[in-house]
């Protein structure tokens, strides 16, 4: 069931009460105390992430001393559907505890940092408020509501886009589609193609939540890395906007903020994913610098070499 | 479901078995997946695949190639000619986790083309082939990866770095580098050529249309072993409009090639 290479080793198993959970655990050979990362789903993506980035971080993770833990939840990747009374959340939740019990079980290890992009990064902080064993949470592109900053900023880079000048002098675009849709007899607005439906994070409820949400992880003893990219910038578009949009949640010294401007969501080019890799593992030494394995830090790992042990 | 790894000590490669489901099951499918971004976009689809066939009686394995999901290998590792060793290792594989004698390979888009060329290297291994939206020809097929990555109109997304001749050379397309040797493993591909040495029972399914599928249809209907083509009206399952038809499973191509091999 095990791949080793001389210095991690990679082992696919089930996990969980049913064995339902389909994980790659990803290790040092050499006993590391270092706290363990579990990675999670990024919407309906594999454990294995675009770009195949969470292998590469899994194993740039594990020579760096840290056990790491991909996992499917249930109904994603390989990890088959269950049945049961519980929401999404709650499901998708009581998963991670199974990959967190097991953990604990088998290595020894009480340490969790929880590691997520996008709804995987949501998921990961509402957990980092329920496990005391949580002591870190990675948050790539998590969700947040928008500022008055954030619409001052977004304003003026459309009006110095190029593409809204050219739309408008050749016809095209929202703006003119609502101002056709004015004159239609039905009075109906077209709806792009490029249009989604996205929860509405400005609601007043919905910001209670996740103040509620990112003050229980800091209580629970969180210590929070938030990389944001450019790639949601219908959501986010500058480096403090969490502190804003979340002004009850007292985030003081618990959090670390980065705003990539040159990179999209899903890490698509390889300098991003090595960049990105690199925040992941400076916070890591950081905010964890005890008990590592002789192989600090987050080194490439293009010369990966297959032995038995 | 069971997860797990297989091949040699120098070329992991993992896997998913997934025995038949009704016992005593007497045939085996073998998934081979695309190749780069299609491959993570097609993931959903394929493991609903194993699974459909599973439950209809067959023993099924889907895998990774060497470099890429969670096989061994850095994505640099990743090549043509190994991915097409992959499935031959896989096949063999299959046969001693299921008992069955010969195989059936079902394969999408660039694994539809590497399943017709390990089928070609041991022919009495398998007996039927799928080719799901089958890549015709490797050069056409790498110009749209480029023109598709040429045109990527992202927020954030600068254009694609080239590589030095030290990391083998070519250039990022759709997040995974197409190194020199790669593009060059993918260019000398061609299905027809491959296919016509092939005695095996063949179908292939298409959900978008083009001239060079029409010539694997006119190839594949000049037989008489009950090999066919079909268009279908449904999503592709390697090419993801988000958020159009994000995690979206073409349920009728999976159904018809499911009955199709039964």
């Amino acid at each position: 069931m095990a791949e080793v290479s001389v210095d991690i080793t990679e082992q696919a198993l089930m996990l969980g009460q049913d064995e339902a959970l389909a994980a790659i655990v990803t290790r040092p050979v050499m006993e590391a105390h270092a706290p363990a990362i579990i990675i999670l789903n990024t919407g309906v993506a594999h454990r294995v992430g675009h770009h195949r980035k969470f292998v590469t971080l899994s194993r740039r993770l594990a020579r760096a001393g840290h056990t790491v833990v991909r996992f499917d939840f249930p109904g994603l990747g390989d990890s088959p559907a269950m049945t049961t009374d519980a929401s999404l959340l709650e499901g998708n939740l009581f998963a991670i505890r199974e990959v967190a019990n097991w953990i604990e079980q088998a290595f020894s290890i009480d340490r969790i940092i929880m590691l997520g992009l996008c709804s995987g990064a949501d998921q990961s902080v509402i957990y980092a408020g329920r496990d005391t064993r949580v002591k870190g949470a990675i948050l790539l592109d998590p969700s947040i509501p928008r500022t008055r900053r954030y619409h001052i900023n977004d304003f003026s880079r459309r009006i110095r886009s190029r593409a809204l000048w050219t739309n408008f002098l050749s016809g095209k675009g929202r703006i003119w589609d609502y101002t056709r849709s004015l004159f239609r007899k039905d009075g109906a607005v077209s709806v792009s193609s490029r249009q989604f439906s996205r929860p509405n994070l400005e609601h007043p409820e919905a910001i209670s939540f996740l103040e509620g949400v990112y003050q229980g992880a800091i209580d629970n003893g969180v210590n929070l890395l938030g990389i944001f990219t450019a790639g949601q910038e219908y959501q986010h578009n500058y480096r403090t906007q969490i502190v804003d949009a979340l002004p009850k949640v007292h985030f003081a010294d618990r959090v670390s903020l980065h705003f990539l401007r040159d990179c999209d969501h899903t890490f698509i080019r390889e300098s991003y994913r090595n960049y990105m890799y690199s925040l992941v593992a400076d916070w890591l030494l950081s905010e964890f610098p005890d008990d590592r394995s002789p192989n600090h830090g987050v080194a490439s790992g293009d010369d990966i070499e297959s032995m038995e042990f | 479901m069971i997860p797990f790894y297989f091949g040699s000590r120098e070329r992991k490669l993992f896997g998913v078995f997934e025995p038949a489901q009704n016992g005593g099951a007497k045939r085996a499918v073998l998934l081979c997946y695309p190749w780069g971004y299609e491959y993570v976009n097609s993931h959903r689809s394929m493991a609903r695949l194993g699974t459909l066939l599973s439950h209809t009686g067959f023993h099924t394995l889907r895998f990774d190639y060497y470099g890429t999901g969670d096989s061994g290998g850095e994505d640099r590792e990743a090549d043509i000619e190994g991915s097409r060793r992959d499935i031959v290792t896989a096949i063999e594989e299959l046969i001693e986790l299921s008992g069955v004698e010969r195989v059936s390979i079902v394969g999408l888009r660039l694994g539809a083309m590497l399943g017709v060329a390990a089928a070609c290297e041991k022919p009495h291994l398998v007996d039927r082939i799928v080719l799901w939206d089958p890549v015709v020809e490797g050069g056409q097929y790498l110009q749209e990866l480029y023109n598709l990555d040429d045109s990527i109109s992202i927020p954030g997304v600068g254009p694609a770095s080239y590589f030095s001749e030290e990391l083998g050379g070519g250039r990022e397309v759709m997040g995974l580098p197409m190194t020199h040797s790669v593009a060059a493993g993918i260019s000398d591909l061609d299905l027809t050529s491959r296919l016509a040495q092939l005695p095996h029972a063949t179908y292939a399914v298409a959900t978008r249309s083009s001239h060079l599928q029409r010539q694997l249809q006119a190839l594949l209907e000049q037989r008489a072993d009950g090999s066919a083509f079909e268009r279908l009206d449904d999503h592709p399952a390697w090419h993801e409009e988000w958020p159009e038809n994000a995690g979206a499973i073409p349920v009728a191509v999976l159904n018809r090639i499911v009955s199709w091999l039964k």
